[in-house]
């Protein structure tokens, strides 16, 4: 009797105790840092972040600027374990920087404009988050959104004086290898919401563009009055290079995010009058959407969960050689919430809520070199105070809501 | 190292209890053949054992010994140690109780104290935002946090008493191995507002949220000690102050931030070893009667 008592306690012992032998983590492996500035009246909005070489990450974001509209482009280099290492501020010349923080052949590029003129420029960023280069793009203003493909840029801009949208693919030295204007049309309607959109006194815009392996590219923006998903040749064969259009209604109505996925087939979201809509897999055909409404086109499942007219980031990631559809977007909760989707059902995989106590909002995520996940978001310390936050989580941690 | 104390701690106890079976055995074998006073007492290796079988409760004191220090936040513009957390030292009163269960032979004793315990814990961290250029433009910040950490404990000392009198001092040292059952941290937020009008510092709320998910089950370590015993009649009443000394990091490191409900206020728990002072007063029984005319003491 005695003996099996011995037993029973010592495998409780035993089982018990292998938590302290596997309480180990690397500290680059999983963590969550928010970079305080304590200067009362700082503030700092994130916009991208990419892994450098160095196992570190480099964060593109703005700060606020006293004697200027707009934020002024902010730059923070941090280790492989997110502590600070160095910044830059170059908000006194230049400001709005663009999304994305583009990492081409092991150069970073972004793009922001001079204050005052508002002419669109290229940076090149080293590893340790130094600017390198500075090309000023003749004739691109407003610079709203810049995506990478494979060692050109595509980089979709808006000019005021014209009233147009222009999507121009651009070398990494700067010049401009195609483009097409897409003409908004006259009238102030469209003016409000996109220099608020900048001041980020309004609506944060959801300005995107990406390619399609037919060789259309496609970007979200206003064209004819609306904000609208285009799809274009660049060749200017069609009226104004439009093969496709999702037609939105006005700013109110429309896609908050796409990305493609292959034959024709999409991942993303769309938005109207505040409500939200995830779209995990459709299948579009491109060339036959002229001016179809968005709403009509795509159902999607309606999340409510998410704060009104929610930004929303969606890239599909490679976790264990599976191809995910990743989502995020903020939770009226004050929460970030990762949404897993499977790439070839479309099925909800899991979701993973990020940040306690504070608000928290997102900016952005990308994949990491140890299969983890880097996400970028900012949060308001003491309930006050905008700072960036970036969370890291390991691979195991992204196995956890993505199988 | 670890598992080699856990291994020794479980040697220990099977010695122990081996021990119980074979002096139930002796005894029993004796009672069978000759009866247990047929010997001269003093000289019966018998009559120089016993089993003890009580109560202990008492107050302690914990101290958080950190080992590496970790922040949510990465200051920009200042030092991590300007917002460090600042440890308390054995302030927060935590209780225990428990059994003890003993065997006594030759003026050395195997002792098994199993219990239930509470050891508190707690840190401070301050911040402040300021502008240089407008000094109303202040906010101070000051974080008091509690920890309450509820462990089930299974203790196995080796005591020595110096005497074999009624009042009986004595060492003890041993090893440890606790089970976690809860966990608990309070925030205290305390601090001055300049910027919102305000003249003087504020307190808020305290705010209890729960915390087992930011420490790992198991904790072990070493424990020494000392004491007293006086024997009234047939039970003996026991005080020690013992010092636990932890060998394994607490903190659950996968979870540090990602499940740290007040990581938006930059906690973060750093690794840590508990050291704990406890203070036990105790109640033992006899678990056998030597003779009529001998007592149960020894």
């Amino acid at each position: 009797m005695i003996n099996r008592y011995v037993f029973g306690l010592c495998a409780l012992f035993v089982v018990s105790a292998c938590d302290i032998s596997e309480n180990e983590v690397e500290p680059s492996e999983s963590f969550l840092r928010i970079y305080d500035n304590n200067t009362f009246n700082s503030s700092f909005t994130p916009i991208d972040v990419q892994q450098t070489t160095d196992g570190g990450y480099l964060i593109l974001g703005g700060t606020r600027v006293e004697d200027s509209d707009f934020w002024g482009v902010y730059l923070m280099k941090v280790d492989e374990q997110g502590l600070f290492i160095s910044e830059e501020n170059l908000s006194t010349e230049y400001v709005s920087p663009a999304k994305s923080l583009m990492n081409i052949n092991g150069t970073f590029y972004f793009m922001a404009m001079t204050d005052i003129s508002w002419q669109a420029n290229l940076f090149a960023l080293n590893d340790s988050g130094r600017v390198s280069t500075i090309t000023p793009l003749p004739g691109r203003f407003y610079p709203m959104y810049c995506e990478a493909d494979g060692e050109t840029i595509i980089a979709q801009t808006y000019n005021n004086g014209s009233k147009n949208t222009n999507l121009a693919l651009i070398s990494t030295e700067g010049n401009i290898l195609n483009d097409a204007n897409f003409t908004i049309g006259d009238g102030d309607d469209t003016e409000e919401p996109i220099v608020t959109h900048f001041t980020r006194t309004g609506r944060q815009l959801p300005f995107f563009a990406g390619k399609v392996d037919n060789g259309l590219y496609y970007f979200n923006g206003f064209y004819d009055f609306t904000l609208s998903t285009i799809f274009t040749d660049l060749s200017g064969n069609n009226e104004d290079g439009v093969v496709g259009r999702l037609q939105g209604f006005r700013d109110e109505d429309g896609m908050s995010s796409a990305i493609h996925l292959g034959a024709g087939r999409f991942a993303g979201s769309r938005f109207s009058n505040g409500d939200n809509y995830i779209l995990p897999g459709v299948d579009v055909n491109v060339t036959r959407l002229t001016d179809i409404p968005t709403t009509e086109t795509f159902e999607g499942n309606p999340f409510p969960e998410l704060v009104r007219d929610a930004p929303v980031v969606v890239k599909q990631i490679t976790v264990d050689e599976r191809n995910v559809v990743l989502y995020g977007s903020n939770t009226q909760s004050g929460q970030i919430v990762l949404l897993a989707y499977s790439s070839e059902t479309g099925q909800l995989l899991g979701t993973k809520y990020l940040g306690f106590s504070n608000p928290y909002q997102l900016a952005s995520f990308n994949s990491t070199e140890d299969g983890g996940l880097v996400v970028l978001g900012n949060t308001a310390v003491a309930g006050r105070f905008a700072r960036f936050c970036l969370f890291k989580l390991s691979i195991d941690e992204l196995r956890g809501f993505t199988e | 190292m670890k598992i080699n104390i856990f291994a020794l701690a479980l040697a220990s106890l099977a010695v122990m209890l081996g021990s119980y079976s074979e002096g139930q055995a002796q005894f029993k074998g004796k009672k069978r053949k000759n009866g247990y006073n047929s010997r001269k007492p003093l000289d019966n290796p018998f009559l120089k054992s016993q089993w003890w079988l009580g109560f202990r409760a008492g107050a302690n004191l914990t101290e958080a010994d950190p080992q590496e220090r970790y922040s949510g936040f990465s200051p920009i513009n200042y030092t991590t140690e300007e917002n460090q957390k600042e440890y308390g030292g054995f302030e927060q009163l935590g209780g225990h109780a428990g059994l003890e269960i003993t065997y006594y032979h030759k003026g050395f004793s195997f002792s098994f104290q199993p219990n239930y315990r509470r050891q508190r814990f707690l840190y401070s961290n301050s911040f402040l935002w300021s502008d240089e250029n407008d000094a109303s433009n202040r906010l101070e910040l000051n974080y008091d946090q509690d920890h309450q950490l509820d462990y089930i404990e299974f203790p196995l000392f080796v005591k020595y008493d110096f005497t074999q009198n009624t009042f009986r001092p004595f060492v003890q040292v041993g090893v440890y191995y606790a089970i976690l059952t809860s966990a608990n941290k309070s925030v205290e937020v305390s601090g001055a507002d300049f910027a919102s009008g305000d003249l003087g510092p504020f307190e808020n709320e305290e705010v209890i949220i729960g915390a087992e998910d930011l420490f790992i089950n198991s904790s072990i370590g070493v424990a020494g000690g000392i004491g007293a015993s006086y024997d009234v009649q047939n039970t003996r009443l026991v005080f020690d102050v013992t010092y636990r000394y932890g060998l394994n990091n607490v903190t659950d490191v996968q979870n540090r931030f990602s499940e740290n409900q007040l990581a938006g206020i930059g906690d973060a728990l750093d690794d840590i070893h508990l050291r704990n002072i406890s203070f036990t007063f105790g109640l033992l029984f006899p678990l056998r009667f030597i003779s009529k005319k001998y007592d149960a003491i020894n």
